[in-house]
């Protein structure tokens, strides 16, 4: 075992409160941009992060290649860990949402909504909106984002995103 | 349901009926469905011209129980619009909207069912763009899609304020050199029935971060006036409709030198009594003012600092809360006296419906057809 493998063993607990703390709003940085709150995001990364960030730094003692590598890692396995959440939900909700509707043949599937049949009472609140920069010019653009940003919303109402990311988390 | 067998004679409030047609070809409507009125445009996919232009009070009126013969139009069991306000006495009043989102489903169904009766018969495929308030949600677009149901074959929702930039920006103009681009960097401050919506347009589409809105607007106030005048005319039977009616002809930002008494004749005891409106009418759109001021203030906070001086300049605000008397000057004052540098606000009045329905065809004619959604029935 070299010192450096010593030291972080030594210094660096799974159970410190600090990191744990590091972790989980790491965690929220990235489940706020995959919900598209770029704004709150950069505020959690520009505001929260630089302070636990040097008190964990602090508290370590451990020498600061050996920090920057864990952060590096740390932040890697959260955007991997919502990213993943992300994909198997797109999959799953996406089944669903195929399947919960009445679909008469030569209607245009992926657009189609049965009126009737979906639960509005259950439907999540929250403008659908657009959540990207589209300029005015772009009707189309706005059109595709609305689409998608409609997708979402159904998304949401199956599955809240929260769900697979908290989860795919919890089992570090 | 025969409820719609009625007046075809309904409600027109501004229309020009523009040029007959015949042609079965996909027809466009652009509809901006709004909690007091509504506003439609409709024109064939080949064509520039539009064969609909109207705006309607959006209102149903259910005939009363045991009505006389000849008491309504063609003695109808549900009128719409101006017919339904016109014989308010003779029938049940209901506004399928509030907050600019339908709170009364068959209501909201009935009057879609109208709008059909105002286009052309033989129109073949029907497809509309709708607007929504910028802060409806997903349960809102169901409610609408299940109200148009039968009317429209397909349809696509869109956000209120894009399709207001998109009406309010002239096209043919944008190459002159005199022209100044509304949409470049502006606010936009829209106080309707239900809600007031705040929005910064800078060359974009303003996202989720760019626009708040509040469930406070002409319907509150309405509210406000009500209360404040219940207790100091417990006696004078005063009804939402009368504060209604008041309002719109005495509402006032001014300072008191400036301001009309609002004085109202309300019926006690079966003799006209006049009772003076102006001092609620006052706190009620004072709050108004407050909120919109609260609101204009928050999102300019948010805008990108090298902005917000040209944006200042281009604050507009539209829908019918701008009607209230010497609303841009009170609100330019209040933001003056915040601190904010030379602000510079702008009253389009009512003329926002008809910018959203414009934007709506606009939109319609460029999309394409993976963002129609078909609505089954």
């Amino acid at each position: 075992m070299s010192l450096l493998t010593a030291k972080t063993a030594a210094f660096a607990e799974p159970t410190d409160m600090r990191w744990s703390e590091l972790e989980r709003w790491t965690l929220e940085a990235c489940v706020l941009r995959a919900e598209g709150r770029e704004a709150e995001a950069v505020r959690v990364l520009q505001e929260r992060m630089p302070g636990l960030i040097r008190e964990w730094s602090v508290h370590c003692r451990l020498p600061k290649p050996v920090i920057q590598e864990r952060l590096r890692r740390m932040f890697a396995e959260k955007q991997d860990f919502v990213a993943r959440g992300l994909a198997q939900r797109r999959l799953i909700t996406s089944e669903l949402i195929a399947r919960g509707r009445d679909v008469p043949a030569g209607t245009n599937t992926a657009a189609t909504v049965s009126a009737a049949r979906q639960p509005v009472a259950s439907l999540p609140p929250g403008p659908v909106g657009l959540r990207q920069r589209v300029p005015l010019s772009d009707v189309v653009g706005m059109l595709d984002g609305l689409a998608e940003a409609e997708r979402e919303a159904r998304r949401e109402a199956i599955w809240p995103l929260r769900s697979p990311a908290t989860f795919a988390a919890a089992q570090l | 349901m025969s409820k719609l067998t009625s007046t075809q004679a309904s409600a027109r409030v501004t229309s020009s009926a523009i040029i007959p047609s015949n042609s079965t070809d996909t027809l466009l409507v652009g509809l901006d469905w709004g909690t007091n009125l509504s506003s439609l445009h409709a024109a064939r996919r080949e064509s520039t011209e539009l064969v609909v232009q109207e705006q309607i009070p959006t209102v149903v009126g259910y005939a009363q129980e045991n009505i006389l013969d000849g008491v309504l139009p063609g003695d109808a069991r549900v009128l719409f619009g101006k017919q339904a306000q016109k014989h308010r006495q003779h029938v049940r009043l209901v506004r399928p909207l509030q907050g600019g989102v339908i709170a009364d489903r068959e209501a909201a169904k009935d009057f879609a069912r109208h709008l059909r009766t105002r286009l052309p018969e033989n129109s073949g495929d029907i497809r509309a763009v709708i607007g929504m308030p910028a802060s409806s949600d997903l349960a809102a677009r169901e409610n609408a899609r299940a109200a148009v149901q039968g009317v429209f074959q397909k349809v696509i929702f869109v956000p209120e304020p894009f399709l207001a930039a998109l009406g309010y920006r002239d096209d043919d103009r944008l190459t002159d050199s005199e022209y100044q681009d509304p949409v470049l960097n502006s606010l936009y401050v829209d106080i309707g029935a239900g809600s007031t919506d705040v929005c910064i347009v800078q060359g974009r589409y303003p996202t989720v971060d760019d626009q708040l809105s509040a469930p406070f607007a002409g319907d509150a106030v309405d509210q406000i006036i009500l209360d404040a005048a219940q207790i100091a005319y417990p006696d004078a039977g005063l009804t939402l409709a009368k504060v209604r009616e008041v309002k719109e002809k005495y509402s006032c930002v001014m300072e008191d030198e400036g301001q009309q008494p609002a004085i109202a004749t309300v019926m006690v005891a079966g003799k006209p009594v006049k009772i003076d409106l102006t001092a609620q009418i006052a706190a009620g759109c004072a709050a108004l003012l407050q909120k919109t001021f609260e609101m204009t203030s928050e999102l300019v906070g948010r805008a990108d600092p090298d902005s917000v001086g040209e944006l200042l300049q281009n604050v507009i605000v539209t829908g019918g809360g701008s009607l209230i008397r010497g609303f841009g000057v009170a609100l330019q004052t209040k933001l003056l006296e915040e601190g904010f540098e030379i602000p510079r606000v702008r009253v389009l009045g009512q003329g926002y419906k008809e910018y959203v329905a414009r934007g709506a065809l606009k939109t319609a004619r460029q999309a394409q057809d993976r963002h129609w959604q078909n609505i089954l029935g």
